[in-house]
């Protein structure tokens, strides 16, 4: 009888105390990072006479005041459609290197595996401003200052890293007979990169593009470093409903919650491939 | 079709020789079998063939051209893979075309050629499914129909039937056998298995550690092998191999080289009892029976301490028990007398 209750408070797989734990710990975990999303929303559905009322109100008439005010707000429109435009070329850029770097480093006998790690580290490690500084007169003098390809240029410092070392680790899951294989039908690597490996691995190519759009969309330093205003991207358009004197909160909230709509609109749509990608081999990995 | 040949050919990863001083001669529609233990470089040497692998030196001729620096392409060989390698993005009728359509084959033949190889092989049910769809053996198929669609110049082949049941291992022996001698297409066939050489190989190249140890029809090798090492190699169970002495005891005197010799004997060259044509070799006792069904595999140990295997028929069971002592005899004719020393055969 004894051996049973110890037994039972250990708890094997489904049993009661220790599951109950790890769903109290993961909802905490939730709300404690939903919470901010939560408050930013409540703003952006509030009058302005409720917004700015202390202490903040809990129960309030929601309104769509500062919605369609961003509607009319051309610098937010503005901003958001450049936003779109440096997301597509970033990421579309991004997995153009990426893919045959990968492939180039898993399947060609070039030293440089190590090379990429670091290089991960560093632009994870390294602040973005860092790069903005001496960048700075190169993109003036270049011509590249101020643009949607200079911005999405720039960004690779820090996603091509990240993509090469994802993509290697899916692309090292296949087996090399089939690259043999295919050569030896005629193949070259081109071919075999663009007729077998990148379809076999498309969560991966999903993941790994879900995972960079995020990142770009809502990069702040570089955008605010390398643009003036013909390529300013959404998260400088949030601010600018920060006036000289005053602070439109319920635009700005709104502003930020039309912000972050596309991409959850994208992580979830490819969340089946996150999930499926990562844990193709890049946790192994 | 073409001849394949080996010219004093050596491979070396880094400081590590792994073949050295390699001539080998695969004729043109010839099915040659590489056999040995693993580790002793088959894989190596036909992915040298193929130009998956480097030569270091010495010269590799297809068809009479020397084809060192070819790549795989331009060398025009098919090869099926242990694991099959099969694109597993694409169904099985793309996995079949795959090598036509690389190379630009009109659509229209492409589609002829893969209706011809499904029929052959009896794929034209999964001519739909992706290659996880598949069991072993219809993958196994389907890895053939892909070397085979090209109609290439030789087929190497990787131990391809290692990964299916015993069952099915014989069942495909036979078909690759069938398809290379209506196709007469050069095959060098690598495996690990005696079994799978004897019965499939016009001729076989027994290797041991990145050396020939000797090349021949399977009768050759069974019936007059060069060394101890394919002496023990082929037949299974393997042959009894032992110092005169210890067979003969003082008899071994009056057997041409007997003295200081060792001696081979296949286990269905040994007698039990005085049988006629038997040279009597003394009394043994019997360690442990194997009972096959259709034959029986004795292990015995004589008076002088060396262990032997006989065969013989299953008739004899309930009439040998573990224990007794049995008196043994050889047949002088198949007795095989190799060198002590450098292991190689005695004329
Ligand atoms: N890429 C490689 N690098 C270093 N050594 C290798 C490599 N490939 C094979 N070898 C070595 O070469 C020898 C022969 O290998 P292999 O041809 O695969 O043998 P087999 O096919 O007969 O089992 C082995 O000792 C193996 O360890
Ligand atoms: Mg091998």
């Amino acid at each position: 009888m004894k051996m049973r209750t110890v037994l039972q408070f250990h708890g094997g797989p489904g049993t009661g105390l220790s599951q109950a734990w790890a769903y109290v710990f993961t909802g905490a975990m939730v709300l404690f990072s939903l919470f901010p999303v939560y408050w930013v929303l409540t703003v952006s559905l509030k009058s302005r006479r409720d917004g700015l009322a202390s202490p903040p109100l809990w129960i309030f008439d929601p309104t769509t005041a500062n919605y369609l005010k961003l509607w009319s707000h051309e610098t937010f429109k503005y901003t958001f459609l450049n936003s779109v435009i440096i997301t597509a070329i970033g990421v579309a850029l991004s997995l153009a290197i990426a893919i045959p770097t990968a492939y180039a480093i898993v399947r060609m006998k070039i030293r440089g595996r190590n090379l990429v790690g670091v290089w991960l580290i560093l632009a994870y490690m390294l602040p973005e401003f860092l790069f903005v500084i001496p960048m700075f007169s190169l993109y003036q003098w270049t011509g590249l200052y101020d643009t949607h390809v200079g911005l999405a240029l720039m960004y690779q410092v820090h996603v091509l890293p990240l993509s090469i070392w994802l993509l290697s680790s899916f692309f090292r899951e296949i087996n090399p007979a089939i690259d043999e294989a295919a050569r030896i039908e005629g193949a070259s690597n081109w071919q075999i990169l663009t007729r077998i490996y990148v379809p076999c691995t498309l969560p991966g190519m999903a993941a790994t593009a879900v995972l960079n759009a995020i990142w770009i969309w809502n990069e702040l330093a570089i955008a605010l470093g390398l643009t003036f205003s013909k390529a300013q991207t959404v998260t400088l358009g949030v601010t600018s409903f920060r006036g000289y004197a005053s602070l439109d909160w319920g635009a700005m909230t709104a502003a930020s919650i039309v912000a972050i709509v596309p991409m959850l609109l994208f992580a979830v749509a490819a969340q089946k491939h996150i999930v499926k990608g990562l844990s193709l081999g890049a946790v192994k990995g | 079709m073409r001849d394949i040949r080996f010219l004093d050919v050596a491979k070396s990863y880094g400081d590590v020789e792994v073949i050295s001083g390699l001539d080998l001669y695969v004729r043109e529609g010839e099915f040659m079998v590489l056999v040995g233990p693993s580790g002793c470089a088959k894989s190596t040497t036909l992915r040298m063939i193929a130009g998956l692998e480097t030569i270091s030196s010495g010269d590799l001729m297809i068809g009479g051209e020397r084809a060192n620096h070819l790549s795989p392409a331009q060398r025009n060989i098919s090869m099926v893979f242990q694991s099959y390698a099969l694109f597993p993005n694409m169904t099985v009728r793309d996995n079949l075309s795959f090598g036509l359509r690389i190379r630009k084959t009109d659509p229209a033949t492409v589609k002829s050629e893969v209706v011809r190889v499904a029929d052959t092989l009896g794929l034209g049910d999964l001519l739909g499914r992706k290659p996880r769809q598949l069991s072993g053996g219809q993958a196994q198929r389907v890895a053939l129909g892909r070397a085979m669609i090209r109609r290439p110049d030789a087929f190497l082949f990787d131990e391809p039937l290692s990964n299916l049941d015993a069952e099915l291992r014989v069942q495909m022996r036979g078909e690759i056998s069938e398809m290379q001698r209506q196709l007469t297409t050069t095959t060098v066939y690598v495996t690990h298995d005696q079994v799978e050489a004897m019965t499939m190989g016009d001729r076989i190249a027994v290797m041991n550690q990145g050396r020939i140890m000797q090349i021949g029809v399977p009768t050759e090798l069974y019936e007059q092998p060069a060394n101890t090492f394919v002496a023990g190699f082929i037949g299974s169970p393997r042959m009894n191999l032992l110092d005169a002495k210890d067979l003969l005891g003082d008899a071994a005197a009056t057997v041409a080289h007997g003295r200081g010799s060792t001696l081979g004997i296949r286990p269905e060259h040994l007698l039990i009892g005085l049988t006629e044509g038997g040279v009597p070799i003394g009394a043994a006792r019997v360690n442990r029976i194997e009972d096959l069904g259709h034959e029986a595999l004795l292990h015995l140990s004589n008076a002088r301490g060396a262990h032997l295997t006989v065969r013989t028929s299953g008739d004899i069971r309930g009439t040998v028990r573990a224990g007794e002592t049995l008196s043994l005899a050889l047949r002088p004719d198949r007795l095989h007398f190799f060198d002590s020393t450098t292991g190689e055969r005695l004329p």
